[in-house]
């Protein structure tokens, strides 16, 4: 079925960086927002992700902590992974445990998966079409609202040099901590 | 990221002036920011602006969807977490909601670098530097770029009493009036 395949498709990534456009689309079609960075993702909830252009977010995870760091406010937010996976299904990408792909359905149309919440009140789909070679090519986030946000991935490399340190997040001086975590 | 020279003046202030009277409609992409005592918080902008409507998109990291506002002479509708809000006057309604104060009835003249205000003063390019609104709201252009034969504001600082807000422009669209 389309959740096991998919599953197995993610499972034969262990790690994988890429760098990514990202184009907004509002309901009524209009491109709101256009984006470029890089990001770098491991299991198991591991994720480095640095927008940088035009703005120069960055949202890091080291599978148990989520940081969203927005230097045009000089601060940082802090989550417990536990409350992303709702609204970040991105984090999806790296969670194999069956706890977690329980709580989703997948479809599957020729080749493009679906993910979306069995909890009615999560309205967040998450598609993601792959390469011959098993590599995310592409994927779409499309909220709640009917806003489609859609990632096209370049320079996907299954073997990124992962340096230490870089799926945790050093606050850096001066920075307001937003701490969410509950 | 890196600020934009000022391109040089092109005339006087009421040329310019005049020149930007005859923006009939705009769009821009951009990020903007809001700072208070309690909250900090920022978000890519898309703002369509037409003679008689104001559209408005504030997006969160993953493209999703925050905030919008649709304002009409008839009154204003704002749509935040999956709930529609309607009311007469957007500021007040995204303040309620959101803690954020936002002139939206006031930014479209100052987006485009008109004062709108009589207390304002020019920076060396002939250009709008500082503007202090009637409503307590201070405003300091950072930087302006090229768009077309218009040279708009490209990052512009606006404080209120207890609110900093910081935009930035990463893309203009303008339509003059057709018989300019």
């Amino acid at each position: 079925n389309p959740a096991s395949d998919l599953r197995h498709k993610l499972e034969k990534i262990s790690h994988f960086g890429a760098d990514f456009s990202q184009t907004v689309i509002s309901p009524e079609g209009k491109v709101i927002h256009r984006g470029k960075g890089h990001f770098v993702i491991a299991k198991p909830g591991k994720l480095h992700w640095q927008e940088t252009h035009p703005g120069h977010d960055e949202i890091i995870s080291d599978g148990k902590t989520i940081w969203y760091y927005s230097p045009m406010v000089e601060q940082v937010t802090i989550y417990n992974t536990s409350q992303a996976i709702v609204h970040t299904p991105f984090i999806l990408l790296t969670d194999q445990r069956e706890k977690t792909w329980k709580q989703y359905q997948v479809k599957q149309h020729d080749g493009v998966y679906t993910v979306s919440s069995k909890d009615p009140s999560q309205l967040v789909t998450f598609s993601l079409s792959f390469g011959k070679t098993g590599n995310i090519r592409e994927f779409t986030v499309v909220d709640g609202q009917g806003q489609h946000s859609e990632f096209k991935l370049t320079h996907f490399n299954l073997h990124p040099d992962i340096q230490p340190g870089i799926f945790s997040f050093k606050v850096p001086k001066g920075t307001q901590i937003d701490d969410q975590r509950q | 990221c890196a600020m934009h020279p000022t391109p040089p003046a092109q005339g006087s202030w009421q040329q310019v002036n005049q020149q930007l009277k005859h923006i009939q409609s705009w769009q821009m992409n951009g990020q903007i920011a809001f700072i208070t005592p309690k909250i900090r918080r920022r978000a890519d902008l898309f703002w369509q602006h037409r003679k008689t409507s104001d559209q408005l998109i504030l997006t969160g990291p993953f493209g999703q969807q925050l905030l919008t506002a649709m304002i009409t002479p008839q009154g204003a509708t704002i749509v935040a977490d999956g709930k529609t809000y309607r009311g007469p006057d957007s500021s007040q309604l995204i303040y309620q909601l959101t803690g954020w104060q936002l002139p939206i009835n006031r930014l479209p003249a100052w987006l485009i670098g008109l004062p709108n205000s009589a207390d304002y003063q020019l920076n060396a390019q002939n250009r709008l530097g500082k503007v202090t609104s009637n409503d307590g709201w201070i405003l300091s252009y950072q930087g302006y770029m090229q768009v077309g034969n218009y040279v708009l504001p490209q990052k512009l600082n606006a404080t209120s009493a207890n609110t900093r807000l910081k935009l930035i422009i990463d893309n203009w669209k303008v339509t003059s009036d057709p018989h300019d």
